[in-house]
């Protein structure tokens, strides 16, 4: 049995001996005389440190070894794993896995996204009835079975914000560019700056904000750097009034990096603003969809504007690389690129909305999903962080949802809400340009009121049961389908994300990948 | 630079209990409890 859900890394403990007996080797805990037969095969692998993380967990719930990172475990002396009585879960979907040297059955619990691989022998066991109890218990501890004692298990892990503690502060709607996969329609021809009054009442909507003790200010636009004097003005107000809140306050800012004047270079030093720009790659396809409005590659402009940055001694937190036409078949290309340029990099496929409903860049059934499988091939060869290989990753293998787009119920209205100029608030940034998903206007009223709208609270329980497709898919419990791009494609925010295909891929690739390199 | 390198198949600080009637896994690290920007997506 394997798996990487809920894996530690183990070592021996100190207090445990071992007593070679008729049937084996019974290690024994000194302390709270625990223990555990291992049979020859099995000790010689204890012995040499080459059990799997499966077999380290058994000794480890019985106390008779220990988690290197940490040492919080408590064993009660009422636990008696023979007395309990496991069973098969009503609730887990099986499904067959082939990798290169082996084939397994995935037992998956969907809700959770836990699952355990299973090989040949062992699920002809499961299906028997006749795995150990421990076996048992580790299926147990995932998900993956029940007891019918009615044991529980609880996971305490991170759950979805109520509150949000990042606002998306669209400083302007103009832009020195004219992308052509821009989801908000934005371009030189649009040009509303946020008004003094805007600012005053977002700060103070966010400021007064329950429950959130970091706040962080993320100006976009249109192209937040074409308004500096306005993030200034913004920052000011911020600094000038956040004593009076107990909140730690932050900045950020994404930007093309068309336009790195001295202003800005000193706002970003004066308030410690982080900055991350767009970027799609090298120039040959970065040229195709960044482009002014006469149709110019802006390759050879943000290539000098980042090197302004830096030469000023400003960190670039990283790039967000968006994956289409342009680039989806070049992915080595790309790692090497953000190798080279030495930027943590996220790809992520053409969201359907604004100008991309003209101009089709996303990429097509099973594209991005062979980029994202190159790229992670190449993950170790290069210095930088592809974030979105962390993102999946850790959406597979571990419990933990941090990525708020690729969880249920996603980050919209959660941890996150965008205002536009003119004060109109909408759930999440990717909405900017829609009319029809504002929550209210900050001028007539406080965002934790607009959160509590029907409307609002309905998308804000958005889970994969609401979803008809989501609700069916065995891989619901590590994938969230994005709202606004679903609402690009469909319509219909109560749809699955239009990558869903792809998506499906990269889980099943990521499974098989963990289980022929471990 | 600064490298960010995170393993991902292990959850580090993982508090686990035993008990008869509940066995209790949680998660005590700080990556997960905070949001800090929606472009770049940095884990701090």
């Amino acid at each position: 049995m394997r798996s990487p859900w809920l894996s530690r890394e183990y070592e021996k403990s100190k207090d445990v001996v071992v007593q070679k007996i008729k049937d084996g080797y019974l290690l024994k805990n000194k302390k709270n005389n625990s223990e555990f037969l291992l049979d020859e095969k099995l000790y010689n692998k204890y012995q040499n440190n080459e059990m799997n993380e499966i077999e380290w967990e058994m000794l480890f719930l019985k106390g008779l070894a220990i988690d290197k990172n940490c040492n919080d475990f408590k064993l009660n002396s009422d636990f008696n794993i023979n007395n309990k009585k496991f069973i098969k879960s009503n609730n887990v979907e099986v499904f067959p896995l082939k990798t290169k040297n082996k084939n397994y059955r995935i037992l998956i619990n969907p809700d959770l996204g836990s699952w355990m691989a299973l090989d040949e022998s062992e699920y002809t066991r499961y299906e028997q009835n006749k795995l150990s109890k421990e076996e048992w218990l580790s299926l147990f501890i995932r998900g993956l079975a029940e007891d019918e004692k009615h044991t529980e298990v609880e996971f305490d892990f991170p759950l979805p914000a109520d509150y949000p503690s990042v606002i998306v502060v669209n400083i302007t709607t103009g832009c020195n560019l004219r992308c052509k996969y821009c989801f908000a329609d934005c371009g030189p021809f649009k040009g509303e700056d946020m008004t003094e009054d805007v600012m005053d009442a977002t700060i103070d909507s966010m400021l007064s904000m329950p429950q959130v003790k970091v706040i962080t200010f993320e100006f976009q636009g249109g192209e937040a750097s074409t308004n500096v004097p306005g993030m200034r003005k913004f920052i000011e107000k911020v600094e000038k009034v956040k004593h009076k809140y107990d909140k730690l306050v932050k900045y950020r800012t994404e930007i093309n990096c068309i336009l790195v004047t001295e202003d800005l270079i000193s706002l970003v030093k004066q308030y410690n603003v982080s900055i991350g720009v767009s970027l799609d790659g090298p120039k040959m396809m970065t040229d195709k969809t960044r482009v002014d409005i006469n149709g110019n590659g802006a390759f050879d402009r943000i290539e000098k504007g980042i090197k302004k940055l830096r030469d000023n001694g400003i960190y670039i937190d990283g790039a967000v690389c968006t994956i289409g036409q342009h680039n989806v078949h070049y992915p080595k290309q790309l790692m090497e690129y953000f190798d080279k340029i030495g930027m943590n990099f996220k790809p992520r496929p053409v969201n359907i909305l604004g100008r991309e409903k003209e101009n089709h860049l996303t990429t097509k059934p099973g594209e991005w999903a062979k980029c994202f499988k190159e790229m992670h091939k190449m993950k170790d060869d290069v210095e930088v962080e592809n974030f979105s290989v962390h993102i999946f990753e850790e959406n597979v293998y571990t419990p933990i949802r941090d990525y708020i787009c690729l969880r249920y119920p996603c980050g919209a209205a959660r941890e996150l809400v965008s205002v536009n100029p003119n004060g109109d608030v909408f759930p999440c940034d990717g909405f900017k340009g829609e009319k029809k998903f504002v929550m209210g206007n900050v001028l007539n009223d406080k965002i934790e009121n607009m959160l509590k709208k029907s409307k609002i609270v309905k998308l804000r329980n958005r889970t994969a049961e609401s979803i008809e497709k989501c609700s069916k898919c065995r891989f619901r419990g590590m994938c969230c389908s994005c709202c606004y791009s679903a609402y690009g494609k469909f319509g219909d925010i109560y749809r699955e994300d239009p990558h869903c295909s792809d998506r499906k891929q990269i889980y099943i690739y990521l499974m098989q990948n963990w289980l022929e390199n471990n | 630079m600064k490298k960010i390198k995170l393993k991902n198949d292990i959850v580090k600080n993982l508090k686990t209990s035993v008990y008869d009637k509940k066995i209790k896994i949680s998660f005590g690290n700080k990556i997960g409890l905070g949001y800090d920007g929606c472009g770049t997506h940095t884990h701090k």
